[in-house]
């Protein structure tokens, strides 16, 4: 029946607005089914005392939430994903330029290491986490081989505060800068050379055009970058939880692996969503202020 | 001049050849490692080209039986959801690309803000749901909380090539009398048939990558996915580094040779939004 309706539509108004509701309906209500009513549940469960694996108990309005805001865990939490999200999309940033500029010279080979440089981007977050765990590691890990070789004598990566935060940072810089590579050289690649040229004849030095033209022109991709990647920063979860669990002592925790512990070891149910929510509203604040921030004067 | 300019030469291919150290070296090792004896993979100094090279971690993990019921789990979740995913969201992509209605701005904008929130965020109530259904530790709760991960993905990337198919050909198409579902499989799916597959590769990957939902709708080799298998092989109570080398190994070969003859599509997926207007 589906068929012969949408055979029908015109090009009238109205049945072309009837292809647009049975074309996007199905997506829609496997949407709703998966996404509205299970988060629809979780802000129930919110507002509900929970004991154990029991969602069943008694109306308690805000109290979740309170709680959440004022534990130490979540606080701490908060505070380590805040500094693990600057510092990541700052270094991946620094990195994926110096990449993206060269690459964007296309130099003989620069297509063998744009392949190259894809690669970390499809690879499970779990295989790149164990991965660097085992480069990691404290008595056999060949990173610490290789310093005591020269003469360092390396930390004990896991058992420190910094070197486990040192080591959650360059996984995680390991799997999200080619995206930054990437975004960045496909919006490279579509700036004029005729912009560039004048440049130069007007004398502009090499720094000159890349504060002057370079960066303002990537403002659209740099904001998509910060989006995309604030988003990926505060989500992130594998790399933390098979690195180090969150430790030592809580230093590595971010919201994603106190959420989960709270939930899932803790068995806090009730705790967990109002966590889950607080995490959403800060991302959509945050991302709506970038979007206010770097979006072009024109349309503001 | 001439000199300032290889200088600038010499400092690129620093640049990338660093890069590359960094971005191949943990595979380097991880490979290295799989193929290494024990006393070769704990030797200090570490051994850099092991020898003799054994074959030894590959044939465990195999006569194990563990890595065929991960891989076949992985290959049916990944599979089965990216299929429903690309019946269900290759229409609804043409549709918001292509045709109005009452809210279906906001509903797209819904669509696109559902990417950005947290994973952890339907945790909890995925694993309630699966718990009432009573499909914990089976495929199907996997194939089902794959579904809104992929949807938004696809829905994403192919809604901007939808668009850019210019109306003048759809207009043709119906004075040649094609109605919507006409100028949808004969037009607009045979000119998106490279922006869908690099789609529906990326909807694959999310599946087939995915830890966080595996690991707590999961419990045994009855419904764990490869990535839950390989974790498991290092864990407090255990470490077994060969294993986990040969598992992660044999996981991402077929990723990285994906990666290599479609990256040219890949690409263009992944940067689709920073061009879009």
């Amino acid at each position: 029946m589906a068929v012969s309706v949408m055979k029908k539509a015109g090009r009238n108004k109205r049945s072309r607005r009837t292809a647009g509701i049975l074309l996007t309906l199905p997506a829609l209500i496997v949407m709703a089914a998966t996404v509205l009513y299970p988060i629809l549940w979780s802000l129930k469960i919110s507002v509900f005392e929970s004991k154990g694996m029991m969602t069943s108990g008694s109306f308690v309005g805000l109290e979740n939430y309170i709680n959440v805001l004022q534990s130490s865990q979540f606080q701490s939490a908060l505070w380590n994903t805040l500094g693990f999200v600057s510092v990541t999309i700052i270094v991946e940033l620094i990195i994926g330029f110096a990449v993206a500029l060269v690459l964007n010279r296309s130099l003989p080979g620069t297509k063998f290491f744009r392949v190259l440089f894809t690669l970390p981007l499809m690879i499970a977050p779990v295989v790149s986490g164990l991965q660097w765990r085992w480069l990691f590691a404290d008595q056999y890990g060949v990173i610490n081989s290789v310093l005591s070789m020269i003469g360092i004598d390396g930390p004990l990566w896991m058992g420190s505060v910094w070197g486990a935060r040192t080591a959650v940072l360059i996984a995680n810089v390991w799997l999200a800068t080619p995206f930054v590579i990437l975004i960045l050289l496909a919006a490279m690649s579509s700036l004029s050379e005729d912009l560039y040229e004048a440049a130069r004849l007007d004398g502009a030095n090499a720094v000159q055009i890349f504060t002057n033209i370079t960066l303002p022109l990537l403002k659209p991709a740099i904001l998509m970058i910060l989006v995309v990647r604030l988003s990926d920063a505060f989500r992130v979860f594998d790399i933390v939880y098979i690195l180090t669990q969150g430790g030592p002592g809580g230093s590595t925790e971010v919201l994603s692996t106190y959420i989960y512990k709270s939930t899932f070891t803790g068995l806090n149910f009730g705790q967990g969503s109002a966590a889950s929510f607080l995490v959403m509203i800060m991302i959509m604040i945050i991302s709506f202020g970038l979007f206010r921030l770097l979006r072009p004067k024109e349309d503001r | 001049m001439m000199k300032s300019f290889k200088l600038s030469n010499i400092l690129s291919y620093f640049i990338l050849i660093a890069m590359s150290a960094f971005v191949i070296f943990p595979f380097l090792w991880t490979f290295l490692t799989s193929i290494k004896t024990e006393i070769q993979m704990f030797s200090v100094p570490p051994v850099w080209i092991p020898d003799p090279v054994t074959t030894q971690h590959y044939s465990d993990i195999i006569d194990e039986g563990q890595f065929q019921a991960f891989m076949k789990n992985s290959l049916t979740v990944s599979g089965v959801s990216t299929l429903i995913s690309m019946l269900v969201s290759i229409p609804a992509a043409y549709g918001f690309a292509k045709y109005r209605y009452k809210f279906s701005g906001l509903l797209f904008a819904t669509v696109v803000a559902i990417r950005m929130f947290p994973p952890i965020v339907m945790g909890v109530p995925f694993f309630l749901m699966m718990r009432q259904l009573g499909l914990i530790d089976t495929n199907l709760a996997l194939i089902i909380t794959y579904l809104p991960l992929q949807l938004t993905l696809i829905i994403w990337i192919l809604e901007g090539f939808f668009r850019q198919i210019p109306n003048e050909i759809e207009e043709a198409a119906e004075i040649d009398g094609l109605g919507t579902f006409g100028k949808f499989l004969k037009i607009a799916v045979p000119l998106s048939m490279p922006a869908i597959g690099v789609a529906s590769i990326f909807s694959f990957l999310a599946a087939w990558n995915e830890f966080m939902f595996a690991l707590t709708l999961t419990r045994t080799d009855a419904s764990q996915t490869m990535p839950i298998g390989i974790a498991g092989y290092v864990t407090t109570f255990q470490t077994f580094w060969g294993k986990m080398s040969a598992t992660g190994i044999l996981y991402i070969i077929p990723v990285i040779i994906f990666t290599i003859f479609a990256q040219k599509g890949m690409i263009k997926g992944l940067t689709a939004g920073a061009t879009k207007e």
